[in-house]
């Protein structure tokens, strides 16, 4: 807890500082900050890569090896994030004290007084590949299975299809059964779409039940 | 493209001067403080070195920092750089050589750089003598090795102007003459000789053409028109040059550059200018005083580009190049040959520069106007009547579409590609984007191909100042609705030599075509700010409304007041005066039967801020629709929103008691004054991003304290139950309830803007352009100010998600994938015929543009929608149907036989 306070105190001053200084012409030293950044060797692709401090504030260009340095930085403290459109880096914060004396430190937004020290130089290894696609959704039969709703039904059809097997066999239930199956027996008063087709296109007439 | 790196945007980044080498380049940027090397073959970095110390001054200087850099011309391989008050020499590999420091003060200033193979020489400016003192210090350590001063009769920034370095040469014209002022470049030699060119009138430009160690060409071209160019040679083992003028005849807008190649005997000397639309070239071999083999070139040029204004000519392996940079931000190079010159790249570099967009939609198609006028008619029987003989002409033109298919094939399919381009899609998802640029090029382009329809160049173009940005008001006219007229936009600008003239441009958006009778470059008076008028005049056209300097209205062109504007609906206008950092009401009174065009404007009322500085202010989309007037709560009572049209968001900036600087923000009403909502931020940076939506506003900036981004949403509601539901107005006595939240950004922002569907009904996300190349797409709802804290059952009925103080970005909603854009200024949305969609638009360095769907696709289907199967599957089902029919009653028969 006390670290907090002393990161807190520190920070408080630090603004003072810089606020006091800006009213008369001083001289400040400025510093370079180094790092280097390691990608995996299949993809030794550093020419889209551009390291940020402060959201461009500065902006560095990697060199060959990886390596970078971004001169001319004033003392103060600053976000160093690395930026390809390909890798993802977590960013770092450094802070320069007047003497020129670097560190740094894992970026907490939501507490800022909370200190998590990293190595200097920067090191900066690809955290994860952005995924910038949502996947398609392909149709399997195995998502089939899986879907709730089908689970349901299937289990429907089969107590349905189960059920009246395991009901005893009585008289009386199988008149009432008999008569629940004339609900679900075609009104003869409808029009049935098969007749109207039937009759439409002119089938033989022969094979209906009602001639005969 | 091989490669291409973003500097910073802001002072550091700036290039001073490049210095080419074999392999790679030397870039000086920001004024002098950095160096770095970069690589031709992949654009990586070899080397950086910057200076080691810096002025933290907060009295702004008046002079501007000055930087001069040089390569010594005795030793390649080192480059001298001067900035300010620091002397500074690198290596080309990369080692920083010395850096001393030359104190300044306000009455020195140093500003000549010069170079020998022994020493540095500084000419620094004493204006309290007026003496220049020329200071030598040793090329190896930077060590002071003597000084001597010399008369000067200019002032620093006459000397800055008007002045150049050359060898150990400093030029400098003073009104018809100039002075040649040979420094010494040895110690034993002190004697500073002065020698003069006379020039028939005042000299305006001296330009070096060419330098070496024993030649130099310059340029002195006069106000006239005259142009002469001299030639200097050095005298042997001494310090002192020879000169003498060339003879050759130019044309007054001509430009001059100079080529030297190991091969070529001499150097070659090319003469360009522009003429309308043609390029001429004239290049020859310089021959001691005279000009010999001269060639002549021309090229066409397939549009109007304007002066040139930069021009550089080399010969790369016997092959002649020039490159060019044309007065409308044209980059061009072109390629000399014996067979005649010809152009090999163009690029309309003005496109990184846009400030003003706007979209039209595309032209209906025969066949859609036709629909539309299917539905034109009054009467029953006339209503019938069109629709019969438009349904048998659309019958008519289908066969003969099928008939022209069958005779033709494809051989027109090319033509009629290109015609589909132009016609409006049946979701109307293309559209034509008007955009303007700083240069004065105004371009139209087609959002589904990205393609350049047509362009137009203004060249006296100058922007309007809109606060802390420039600024070109860009209207509609005439929109594409109205199927038999063409569409018209306009824009205003001010004129770039007299900057109270302003001229006012309409042209068709679909070709570029400008309509002359709308079109003026002399109004009679100085305008103020310039607005569309809310009616149609004459044939669909909207006027344009200038207030002057005399707050006085005038109509553009001249119609009635009451005819521009409506007489029943009250008309306000508000406009900002700087000087008293005050935002003033008018009230515009118009009488209908009234004829005046113009009318003085009546003060209603004054909002003025003490202590602070508006930097910024921000409206809200035209196109903003709102759909529902009020949020479904959990327990199924309703909560109105506040949707006041009339609010404008304000951002103030200044510095308190205490010395902590702050941003304000206000919501104010432009109708009454008043102020509806004011945020204070201590210890805040602007820039302060802000989108104004509906009933709510979020705004981002930079937080010193915590050293991270924040984004504030605020939304009003009018509580419980609504004050008029039918129509709004601004005298309602209604306080707006406020609900507002604070969040964590990941990154910085660029420029936001929020999604614009058709009737609103979608739910918004923010568009957001961050620092880093990324476009993310953020759902309104994780803005939302009613985030619980804690969350009840009935916020989950309603759809809140929880209050987290972060904002998490997932890379799904990054909407431009790999394909980064950097140095977004702005974001431009609009509705399509499709509620889900909307369309973006980033513009900055790079331009994107993409369609987005907030709430996913709930009105179309999906690209891979399958009609095969949904297809085959009813026919199986009909098929299916019969067969299980016939099984059936086949059934049914024989159990009738038991």
């Amino acid at each position: 807890m006390s670290n907090v306070i002393v990161c807190c105190l520190f920070y408080s001053v630090l603004i003072i500082i810089t606020t006091s200084s800006t009213t008369s012409t001083t001289k400040a030293p400025l510093y370079t900050i180094e790092g280097q950044i390691v990608l995996p060797p299949d993809e030794n692709n550093l020419g889209n890569i551009r390291i940020l401090v402060d959201e461009g504030l500065y902006i560095g260009v990697p060199h060959v090896d990886g390596t970078f340095t971004i001169s001319g930085v004033p003392s103060g403290s600053y976000i160093v994030s690395v930026n390809s459109p390909f890798h993802i880096f977590e960013p770092v914060r450094i802070d320069i004290n007047k003497k020129g004396k670097i560190r740094a430190r894992a970026v907490n937004f939501i507490e800022p007084g909370k200190v998590t020290t990293k190595k200097y130089p920067l090191r900066f290894e690809v955290h994860s590949k952005p995924n910038y696609f949502q996947k398609r959704e392909v149709y399997r039969v195995t998502d089939l299975f899986s879907n709730p709703l089908v689970l349901q039904a299937t289990l429907l059809v089969v107590s349905l299809l189960l059920l009246p097997k395991l009901m005893p066999q009585g008289e009386d239930l199988q008149g009432a059964l008999q008569q629940t199956n004339g609900l679900f027996q075609p009104n003869p008063n409808m029009p049935d779409i098969t007749d109207w087709f039937i009759r439409l296109f002119g089938a033989p007439t022969r094979q209906r039940p009602a001639r005969n | 493209m091989r490669w291409r790196k973003v500097f910073e945007t802001n002072e550091y980044g700036k290039i001073d001067r490049i210095i080419w080498y074999d392999q790679e380049s030397v870039i000086i940027s920001g004024q002098g403080r950095r160096a770095r090397s970069l690589r031709y073959a992949d654009g990586l970095e070899v080397w950086q070195l910057a200076a080691t110390t810096t002025n933290t001054n907060s009295n702004q200087d008046t002079v501007a920092k000055h930087c001069q850099v040089i390569k010594n011309r005795y030793d390649p391989g080192t480059i001298h750089i001067l900035s300010d008050d620091l002397l500074w020499s690198v290596s080309s590999y990369g080692e920083m050589l010395w850096s001393i420091e030359i104190p300044i003060k306000s009455t020195l200033k140093n500003l000549f750089l010069l170079s020998t193979s022994q020493y540095v020489i500084v000419g620094s400016l004493d204006s309290n003598s007026n003496q220049l003192q020329v200071t030598y210090y040793s090329k190896q350590d930077g060590q002071q090795a003597f000084s001597s001063s010399l008369p000067w009769s200019f002032n620093a920034k006459d000397s800055l102007n008007k002045c150049s370095t050359m060898n150990n040469l400093i030029l400098c014209s003073n009104n018809e003459e100039l002075s040649i002022i040979t420094i010494p470049t040895t110690t034993d030699d002190t004697n500073v000789k002065t020698r003069h060119i006379k020039a028939s009138s005042k000299i305006e430009q001296i330009r070096i053409l060419y330098e070496s160690t024993t030649r130099s060409v310059i340029l002195i071209k006069s106000d006239n028109g005259e142009t002469k160019i001299y030639q200097f040679n050095k005298k042997e083992s001494t310090s002192e040059w020879d000169f003498n003028e060339l003879n050759i005849q130019m044309k007054s807008n001509s430009f001059i550059s100079i080529a030297t190649d190991k091969n070529l005997a001499g150097q070659q000397i090319l003469e360009a200018s522009a003429n309308d639309q043609k390029l001429n070239f004239h290049v020859s071999t310089i021959n001691e005083q005279t000009l010999t083999n001269t060639r002549s070139y021309s090229v066409e040029l397939p549009e109007n580009m304007g002066e040139i204004e930069y021009l550089a000519y080399s010969v790369v392996k016997n092959t002649q190049l020039v490159t060019l940079r044309m007065q409308d931000g044209s980059l061009l190079v072109i390629k000399l040959a014996d067979n005649g010159a010809e152009l090999i790249l163009h690029r309309d570099e003005a496109l990184s520069s846009i400030i003003s967009v706007e979209t039209f939609d595309l032209s209906l198609s025969i066949t859609q106007m036709r629909i539309e006028e299917e539905f034109g008619g009054t009467g029953m029987f006339s209503m019938f009547t069109k629709r019969i003989s438009s349904q048998v002409s659309q019958l008519i033109s289908f066969f003969l579409r099928l008939l022209d298919l069958f005779t033709h094939g494809n051989r027109n399919r090319d033509y009629l590609d290109k015609q589909a381009a132009l016609v409006r899609d049946e979701f109307n998802l293309n559209k034509i984007l008007i955009v303007v640029t700083s240069v004065g090029k105004v371009f139209g382009i087609l959002t589904q191909s990205g393609g350049i329809l047509w362009k137009n160049f203004f060249p006296n173009f100058a922007p309007f100042e809109h606060f802390n940005a420039v600024h070109v008001p860009l209207f509609h006219i005439r929109s594409a609705a109205h199927y038999t007229h063409e569409p018209l936009a306009s824009i205003v600008y001010r004129d770039r030599n007299s900057l109270h003239d302003t001229h006012i441009r309409t042209f068709n958006p679909y070709t570029g075509d400008l309509e002359n009778n709308l079109t003026t470059s002399s109004l009679p008076y100085h305008v103020k700010r310039v607005f569309l008028s809310t009616q149609a005049v004459d044939e669909f056209c909207k006027v344009l409304l200038f207030v002057d300097t005399n707050n006085k209205i005038h109509t553009y062109p001249s119609v009635p007041l009451s005819r521009a504007l409506s007489t029943t609906i009250p008309t306000y206008i508000y406009l900002f005066d700087k000087s008293e950092q005050a935002f003033v009401g008018y009230y515009l009174s118009i009488d209908e039967n009234d004829q005046k065009t113009s009318t003085n404007l009546k003060e209603v009322w004054r909002v003025s801020f003490q202590n602070e500085e508006v930097i910024n202010i921000h409206t809200r989309l035209s196109s903003d629709r709102v759909h529902s007037a009020g949020i479904v709560l959990g327990d199924r009572s309703v909560l109105y929103k506040y949707t006041n049209p009339n609010l404008i968001a304000v951002v103030t900036e200044g510095i308190d008691y205490q010395k902590v600087p702050f941003v304000n923000i206000y919501l104010l009403d432009t109708v009454t004054g008043s102020v509806k909502l004011s945020h204070t931020h201590k210890r805040v940076k602007s820039p302060v991003h802000i989108v104004l939506s509906e009933n709510w506003i979020v705004y981002t900036y930079y937080n010193q304290r915590y050293r991270r981004y924040e984004a504030v949403s605020s939304s009003l509601f009018e509580g419980e139950a609504q004050y008029n539901y039918s129509t709004f107005s601004s005298f309602d006595p209604i306080e707006p309830v406020i609900q507002s939240k604070a969040y964590i950004l990941p990154y910085g922002v660029n420029a936001i803007q929020v999604t614009t569907t058709e009737k609103g009904i979608t739910s918004r996300d923010i568009i957001m352009a961050t620092p880093n190349g990324m476009l993310i797409e953020i759902p309104w709802i994780l803005f939302d100010p009613r985030r619980p804290l804690d969350l009840t059952p009935m916020d989950r009925e309603e759809g809140l998600i929880m209050y987290t103080p972060e904002i998490m970005v997932n890379f799904e909603s990054v909407i431009n994938y790999y394909k980064y854009v950097y140095n977004i200024r702005g974001i431009h949305t609009v509705a399509t015929g499709l509620e889900s969609t909307s369309i973006v638009f980033a513009y900055g360095l790079d331009l994107f543009f993409t369609r987005v769907f907030p709430s996913r696709i709930f009105d179309q289907l999906k690209d891979d929608f399958d009609f095969m199967i949904i297809g085959w599957s009813t026919v199986a089902f009909v098929v299916g149907s019969f067969v299980a029919k016939r099984f059936a009653s086949i059934h049914q028969t024989k159990k009738a036989w038991k």
